[in-house]
């Protein structure tokens, strides 16, 4: 419902109505989207979880844990699963099938979840010419692929 | 009279709860300070129960679900209650706290805000428009994050984030005015520009009320300021930003407590998704460590959430400002000692 300002007195304002608002839609394509590919993404990584616990793993735990509660850096960490800190995080595709690696699948796709649902927003709102919003969408998510890819990252 | 003896009472009740926040925060690091002195030494490593890979992930899942439920019970985000309590009370390395810190709160976020959505409570036009500078100010602080380390920057972090969590608590318990629908008669003419351009008003049913609650954002400007710095201070120091975007939202930008709530929740998973890609490509997210806390999180946050109209909450909301409380002055004592002082 488009309203000018010169009609808007008061917010909010509480009104009978046996019809209820249609939400938009691509608000409803956006929260399930992101719902469905982040529970996915947990199943991997409870699967990856279950892997890691059963010995199939790339860290050693008891060494993690002891490096982790001695409160060394990310580094010494990695380093003592002779794994290079990893620069990206794309490390472990190579390590895969291990339990760790599932697990950062897992991850991955939780947060590749978000970054699905801005692609659709975007889309969504260039096939329905709403510039301003296809816009601010675009730039969200060239900002959050700019850190997936690494293009920002310290060095 | 009586409404003079009410006001009286009023006073006398928060004075009470004040004390007995300030007593348990006392018990709270005296308890740890004990603890601290009986201690294995850190070379010694870790507890040996807790080098099982199945007994750690149960341990961590147990506490963060604890963390979840108080979180929600006590009406504070789980990622405000997760990184100061880790930083404050293990010793784990902060950065590693922080990311997974940050993926704890946006895993939660992105599972959460689908049934606000598909209900409408929430504002995608609104979302979009507050998403830009979280998320680009939410990487900038992750980005930060990763050039502050070693010693000196581990001090400044503590420093930073235990008086934040101090500002957080003064807040919670001073300032937790919330108003359901805040009424707004007037809008500034920058404001009236960008509404007219962006159409930002929108509808939803209100079950409580069984009525449709009409609202238009207003302060505009001020709410993108605002979300600059939630986001910045969300990608440093690896905490949700619901604590400030929810009063930002409801009462900054006039929009309706339910509307300001779940635009929030959806806003973490958003902007955060950005900085949590910075936390995982400098390798902070250890997987043994973050799954665990995740899940933990989550499940907490859910059962929060059911439990929430039959439990007494606010006994449970003055402990957690008396932990958070004991959290904030041992990071800062923490980040004092780290820098020699």
């Amino acid at each position: 419902m488009t309203r000018k300002m010169e009609e808007i007195k008061k917010s909010p304002t509480f009104y009978d109505s046996k019809e209820k608002p249609h939400p938009p839609y691509e608000g409803i394509l956006y929260g399930e989207i992101t719902f469905w590919i982040a529970l996915f993404g947990m199943a991997i990584c409870i699967l990856g979880l279950c892997m890691s616990i059963s010995g199939y793993d790339l860290l050693n735990t008891k060494t993690m844990v002891n490096e982790l509660w001695a409160g060394k850096d990310i580094k010494t960490i990695w380093e003592q699963g002779n794994i290079n800190k990893p620069d990206n995080g794309y490390w472990f595709i190579k390590y895969l099938p291990k339990g760790d690696a599932v697990i950062e699948l897992g991850i991955t796709i939780i947060s590749l979840a978000a970054i699905i649902g801005m692609t659709t927003l975007s889309v969504y709102n260039l096939k329905k010419k709403n510039w301003i919003y296809f816009l601010m969408a675009t730039i969200v998510l060239l900002i959050m692929l700019s850190t997936m890819t690494g293009a920002l990252r310290v060095r | 009279m009586k409404i003079i003896k009410k006001i009286q009472q009023a006073d006398k009740r928060k004075i009470t709860a004040i004390l007995c926040i300030l007593l348990l925060t006392i018990l709270i690091d005296l308890g740890y300070a004990v603890l601290a002195g009986t201690k294995i030494p850190a070379n010694l490593g870790a507890p040996a129960f807790l080098q099982n890979p199945l007994v750690f992930s149960i341990t961590f899942f147990i506490i963060t679900t604890l963390m979840g439920i108080v979180a929600v019970l006590a009406g504070i985000g789980g990622g405000v209650v997760y990184t100061p309590i880790m930083m404050g009370f293990t010793p784990i390395n902060s950065f590693i706290i922080r990311g997974t810190g940050l993926l704890v709160a946006m895993a939660g976020a992105v599972v959460a805000g689908r049934p606000f959505l598909r209900r409408g409570v929430a504002n995608i036009k609104l979302l979009l428009m507050t998403a830009c500078p979280y998320t680009l100010f939410a990487v900038i602080g992750a980005l930060c994050a990763g050039c502050i380390r070693g010693t000196h920057g581990e001090g400044l972090i503590r420093i930073a984030l235990g008086t934040l969590v101090l500002i957080i608590v003064a807040i919670f318990i001073f300032f937790r005015k919330k108003v359901d629908y805040p009424e707004v008669t007037r809008w500034d003419s920058l404001s009236e520009a960008i509404e007219n351009k962006l159409n930002l008003s929108a509808s939803y049913w209100e079950e409580s009320i069984d009525k449709v609650v009409s609202y238009t954002p207003t302060r505009h400007w001020l709410g993108l300021i605002l979300f600059c710095f939630i986001g910045f201070i969300s990608g440093l120091f690896g905490l949700g930003g619901g604590w400030a975007m929810v009063p930002a939202l409801n009462i900054g930008m006039g929009l309706p407590l339910k509307v300001a709530a779940t635009c929030s929740k959806i806003l973490i998973g958003m902007g955060d998704t950005a900085a949590v890609w910075a936390y995982i490509n400098m390798g902070a997210i250890l997987p043994l460590f973050a799954v665990p806390c995740t899940i933990g999180l989550i499940t907490g946050t859910i059962i929060g959430a059911r439990i929430m109209l039959k439990v007494e909450t606010k006994i449970i909301r003055y402990i957690l400002i008396a932990v958070l409380t004991a959290s904030g002055i041992r990071l800062i004592s923490k980040g004092l000692r780290l820098l020699h002082m």
